[in-house]
C-alpha cells in the first residue's frame, strides 16, 4: 500500500484537476451567456458609426416647420427609421414611446423618419399607436435622403447619436425597451455601446 | 376562455409533476413505499395537463380567439389551416408547449413500459422521478416568462399591445393578427421540421433521466442502457429527420440554393445528434464487452445539456441567427437550469464515478472495440469544434469587445477530414471482429469492397469529375456501402447453405437476427449516401445570375431555359408574382418551372420561392431575385445527385427505427436473457 500511495495522491490530483477544470469551463460559460442578455445581437457595426450625424434638414410630418439633426447637438438621440406598412415597426413602436417619456428629462430626444410612407397613413398609425411627448419628433423624407445618408438597409433601423452629434450606435430590425434603455444607459454614462 | 382552460392544462401538469418527481425519488430509495397507482396518476395529470394545454392553444389558433395574446400576435384569420397548426410552435411560447406536450408523452411511455412488472424497481421510479422534475421547469416556464395563454388587455387594430398572465384578466381582442412570419408559412415542410426536431430532442431526457436515477442510486453495469435503448434510438432516428428535413426546408425556401450554413442554431442540433450518436455507439460496446461505462454517463449528459444549450441559444435571442426568437426573460430562466443540469449532474457522477467505472480491458487497438474508441473519438472532437465555432464569437465579444463571425471556411476546414475519417471508421469498424482483429480476416473482408471503390472512383475521374474532394468522398461513401453489402450477402448465403433456404429469405431472416446491428448498418449507407450527395453537389454544382426579356433563351448547365411570361394572382393570405420558365433538354421541353416572390398581409419583404426541378441526375434550381416590366433576373444552379443528401438522411434515420422496431425471433437458449430486457 506505501508504494501506492505516490500514485494514489496523483490521481487524485487529476481529479480535482479535471473538477476544477469543468468548474471554470462551466462558469465562463455562465458568465459569457449572461452577459450577452440586453444586449442586442443585432446592435450592428455601420461605417457611419464614429461619424457625425448629417446634416439635413427634413420637413416635419404635422405642420410647418422643419428639423435639422444638427440643431439637436447637445441631447442625445434616437433616430428611428420607419413606416406605416412596415409591421416590425408596430411591434417597437410602444418601445420607443414609452422611452421618450421615461427619458424626457435626461436630454434625450426621439426623431422618428417616415420611409418610402405617405404622410396620411404614417399619421394614422401614429394616431393608433401613439405620438410619444414632445420629445418626439417625426419628419417626412422625401426621396429618401436622409435614409440615404444614414446608410438604411431596410425599416425598422435605429441609429443612437450622441451629446456631440456623433452616431454611436445602430440596431437593424426592431428594437426593444431593453436595447434602447441599457443603450441610453451606457451613452449618457459617457460610454460606448458595446456592440 | 381558451386562456383560461391553458392555463389550468398548465398548472395541472405542473401539480402532476411535481407530486410525480416526489413519488419518483422517494421510490428511489423505497419503492416498496410508492404504490403504482399514485404514479398512474401522476403521470396521468402531467400527459392531461400538457394535452389540454396544447388543445387549447391549437382551437384557440383555430377558431382565431384574438383574446389571447400569442394568437393574436401570431396568427391571422387568413393563415391557411396548416400553418394555423403550425403557428401553435412557431413562436416561442407555443413551441414550449409542444416541447412540454412531447415530454409528456416520453414520460408516459417511460411509465408504461414498465408499470406491469410486480418486482420493486428503483432505477424506473428514479427516472420517472427525474422526468418529473424536467417537467416541472418546462411546464413552470409556460405558466411564468414563457405564457402562451397570455389574456391580451390592450388590442391594437392588428395584434395585441398589452398582455397580461393573470388568465381571467378583463380581455380585449383585436380585429386581426400579423400571421405567422412569412418565411414559416411558406413551406409545408415547416409544419413537420419542429415537431420532429423536438421528439428528437426531448426524447434524449429519458436516457438521461436513467442515468441519473442510475447514479443516485450508485448502479453499475448496463441495466440502464439495456432499459433505455428503445428510446434513444427512436430519439436520435427523429433528431436525424428532423435536422435533415430542416435542410431541405432551408433549400426549398430560402432561395440560396444551400441546406447547411453553420448557423448557430443549425449547429445547436448538430451538436447533440453527433454525441448522441457518439453514444450510441460506446453503449454498445458496453453492453458487448463491460467497458466504457463512466465514459457513457458521460456522453449521456453531455447530450442532454447540450439539448438544452440548444434550446438555450435557440430561445433567449443571444445570437442573432434565421431561427433565433427575440429577447425575453426565458434567457435566464434557461440558462439557469442548464447551470443546474450540468453542475447538478456532473457533481454526481464526480461523486458516484468509483462505483460506476469499470476498468479498462482493451486487448488491442486493431478491434471492433478499438474502432468503436476511435469513432467515439472523432465524433467527440467533431462536436467540440462546432461547440467552439459557435460559442467563440460570444467569447471574444464578451472578452475583448469586438464583433466576428465564423464562417463556413472554419467549419468546412475542420468537418471535412473528420467527416472523411469517420466514413472509413464506418467501413471497417463493423467488420473488424471483436478483442483482436488479424490483419488477414479484415484484408479479406476489405478486398472486394476496396476494389468497389477504386473501380467507382476511377470511373468518376473518367467521367470528368477531377476535383480531390468529390472523388475522395465518393470512393469513401461506395466503401462504406459495399462493404455492408458485401457482409450482408456472405453472413446471408453462409446461412442459406447451412439451412438450405433460398438467398433471399435468408437475407431478411438473416438483419431479423441481429436488428441492432443491420439497423446501424442501414444507418451507415444512409450517411455514406449522404455523404456521397454533399460531395458531388458541393463540388460539381454550378451558379450563374441571369437576366431574361419575355421569350429570351438562356443556356444553363446543358439545358434551354426560356422566359415565357409573368404570372400574379391573389391567394387568401397572400400575392404571388412569378415567372414561367421552360426548361427544354435536347430540344425537348422537359418542364416549366415557376418560381415566385410571395409577399404575405401585413409584410413588406417578399419572400423568395425557387422553383425545383427534381431529378436522379440532380435538381435545377431557380430562384427569383427580382421582376418586373417584364424582365426578370434569376439565380440558376445546377446541383448534381443532391437528392442524395434528403434519400441519405431518411435512410440513416430509418435505420434508427429497424433497429428499435424489429423483434429478435426469440430462440430457445435466449429466452432468459430476452425477458429482462423486453419493452
Amino acid at each position: 500500500m506505501i508504494e501506492d500511495s505516490p500514485r494514489k495522491s496523483r490521481k487524485q490530483l487529476l481529479r480535482w484537476a479535471t473538477v476544477v477544470g469543468v468548474a471554470v469551463a462551466i462558469g465562463s460559460l455562465v458568465l459569457v451567456f449572461n452577459s450577452r442578455f440586453g444586449v442586442d445581437p443585432r446592435l450592428v457595426d455601420s461605417p457611419l458609426v464614429g461619424e457625425p450625424v448629417p446634416a439635413i434638414e427634413l420637413e416635419l410630418l404635422t405642420g410647418d416647420g422643419s428639423l435639422d439633426f444638427t440643431d439637436l447637438k447637445g441631447q442625445v438621440l434616437i433616430v428611428n427609421f420607419w413606416a406605416s406598412w412596415c409591421f416590425p415597426c408596430r411591434g417597437e413602436h410602444p418601445a420607443l414611446t414609452a422611452v421618450a417619456n421615461d427619458y424626457r428629462d435626461r436630454g434625450v430626444s426621439l426623431v422618428g423618419v417616415i420611409y418610402q410612407d405617405r404622410s396620411a397613413e404614417a399619421v394614422d398609425f401614429l394616431d393608433e399607436l401613439g405620438w410619444g411627448g414632445d420629445n418626439y419628433h417625426y419628419v417626412q423624407d422625401p426621396g429618401s435622403r436622409a435614409a440615404v445618408e444614414f446608410g438604411v438597409f431596410g425599416v425598422p433601423e435605429t441609429y443612437f447619436v450622441d451629446a456631440d452629434g456623433i452616431i454611436v450606435g445602430k440596431v437593424q430590425g426592431a428594437v426593444t425597451s431593453g436595447v434602447l434603455r441599457s443603450t441610453l444607459n451606457q451613452i449618457l454614462a459617457g460610454e460606448l455601446p458595446a456592440p | 376562455m381558451t386562456a383560461l382552460v391553458g392555463y389550468l392544462g398548465i398548472m395541472l401538469a405542473i401539480a402532476s409533476a411535481f407530486i410525480l418527481a416526489l413519488l419518483g425519488l422517494r421510490g428511489l430509495y423505497d419503492p416498496q413505499r410508492v404504490p403504482r397507482r399514485y404514479l398512474d396518476r401522476a403521470v396521468v395529470g402531467v400527459v392531461a395537463g400538457a394535452g389540454l394545454a396544447f388543445f387549447a392553444l391549437e382551437v384557440g389558433l383555430l377558431i382565431d380567439d384574438f383574446s389571447v395574446a400569442y394568437i393574436a400576435d401570431h396568427s391571422a384569420t387568413t393563415t391557411p389551416f396548416v400553418y394555423k397548426l403550425a403557428t401553435g410552435w412557431a413562436a416561442l411560447e407555443g413551441s414550449i408547449v409542444l416541447w412540454g406536450l412531447v415530454l409528456a408523452g416520453f414520460t408516459l411511455s417511460v411509465h408504461l413500459a414498465y408499470r406491469r412488472s410486480d418486482e420493486p424497481d428503483p432505477l424506473w421510479m428514479g427516472a420517472l422521478g427525474v422526468l418529473g422534475l424536467i417537467s416541472v421547469f418546462f411546464f413552470g416556464l409556460m405558466a411564468t416568462v414563457s405564457n402562451p395563454f397570455q389574456v391580451c388587455v390592450e388590442a391594437a387594430t392588428v395584434g395585441c399591445i398589452e398582455a397580461s398572465n393573470i388568465p381571467w384578466a378583463a380581455s380585449m381582442a383585436s380585429l386581426e393578427g400579423p400571421g405567422p412570419n412569412p418565411l414559416l408559412q411558406n413551406h409545408p415542410l415547416m409544419a413537420v421540421h419542429p415537431p420532429l426536431l423536438y421528439v428528437g430532442y426531448v426524447g434524449m431526457s429519458v436516457p438521461f433521466a436513467f442515468a441519473i436515477s442510475a447514479l443516485l442510486r450508485g448502479e453499475s453495469g448496463d441495466n440502464w442502457l439495456r432499459r433505455t435503448r428503445s428510446w434513444t434510438l427512436v430519439a436520435w432516428s427523429f433528431l436525424t429527420a428532423g435536422i435533415v428535413i430542416g435542410g431541405l426546408w432551408s433549400y426549398e425556401v430560402l432561395g440560396w440554393g444551400g441546406y447547411w450554413a453553420w448557423d448557430p442554431v443549425e449547429n445547436a442540433s448538430f451538436m447533440p445528434w453527433l454525441v448522441a450518436t457518439a453514444f450510441i455507439h460506446s453503449a454498445v460496446v458496453q453492453q458487448r464487452r463491460g467497458m466504457l461505462q463512466a465514459w457513457n454517463f458521460v456522453l449521456v449528459i453531455a447530450t442532454f445539456a447540450l439539448t438544452i444549450l440548444g434550446t438555450f441559444l435557440t430561445r433567449s435571442g443571444i445570437i442573432a441567427s434565421v431561427h433565433s426568437f427575440t429577447q425575453s426573460p426565458i434567457g435566464p430562466a434557461l440558462l439557469w437550469f442548464l447551470t443546474v443540469v450540468l453542475v447538478g449532474s456532473l457533481a454526481l457522477f464526480a461523486t458516484r464515478i468509483h462505483l460506476v467505472a469499470s476498468a479498462p480491458r482493451l486487448n488491442s487497438l486493431a478491434s471492433r472495440e478499438g474502432a468503436f474508441l476511435f469513432n467515439n473519438l472523432l465524433l467527440t472532437v467533431f462536436a467540440f469544434v462546432v461547440l467552439t465555432g459557435t460559442l467563440y464569437p460570444m467569447f471574444a465579444e464578451a472578452i475583448s469587445g469586438t464583433q466576428l463571425g465564423v464562417g463556413r471556411p472554419f467549419f468546412d476546414r475542420l468537418a471535412i477530414p473528420i467527416s472523411f475519417a469517420l466514413l472509413l471508421a464506418m467501413g471497417l469498424g463493423p467488420i473488424t471482429p471483436y478483442r483482436q482483429a488479424r490483419a488477414s480476416v479484415v484484408w479479406e473482408r476489405i478486398r472486394t469492397p476496396l476494389r468497389v471503390a477504386l473501380a467507382v472512383g476511377a470511373g468518376a475521374v473518367l467521367l470528368g469529375y477531377r476535383t480531390g474532394y468529390l472523388v475522395a468522398g465518393v470512393m469513401a461513401g461506395t466503401l462504406v456501402i459495399s462493404m455492408i453489402v458485401r457482409h450482408l450477402w456472405v453472413t446471408a448465403r453462409r446461412a442459406s447453405v447451412k439451412q438450405g433456404t433460398p438467398m433471399w429469405r435468408s437475407l431478411g431472416r438473416v438483419m431479423r437476427n441481429d436488428p441492432g446491428f443491420w439497423g446501424g448498418q442501414i444507418s451507415h449507407v444512409g450517411v455514406a449516401l449522404l455523404a456521397i450527395g454533399i460531395a458531388i453537389s458541393a463540388n460539381q454544382g454550378v451558379e450563374t445570375q441571369v437576366t431574361l426579356e419575355p421569350g429570351q433563351t438562356v443556356e444553363f448547365a446543358g439545358r434551354e431555359l426560356t422566359h415565357l411570361g409573368e404570372f400574379a394572382r391573389q391567394e387568401p393570405n397572400r400575392t404571388v408574382v412569378g415567372a414561367r420558365v421552360e426548361i427544354q433538354e435536347d430540344g425537348r421541353v422537359v418542364s416549366v418551372l415557376e418560381p415566385r416572390l410571395n409577399t404575405y398581409f401585413r409584410s413588406n419583404q417578399p419572400v423568395a420561392t425557387p422553383a425545383v426541378d427534381t431529378r436522379l441526375r440532380g435538381d435545377l434550381y431557380l430562384s427569383l431575385t427580382s421582376i418586373g416590366s417584364g424582365r426578370i433576373s434569376l439565380d440558376l444552379f445546377w446541383f448534381p445527385f443532391i437528392s442524395l443528401i434528403w434519400v441519405g438522411g431518411v435512410v440513416a434515420a430509418a435505420g434508427g427505427l429497424f433497429a428499435r422496431v424489429v423483434r429478435k425471433p426469440v430462440r430457445v437458449g435466449a429466452v432468459a436473457r430476452e425477458a429482462g430486457e423486453d419493452v
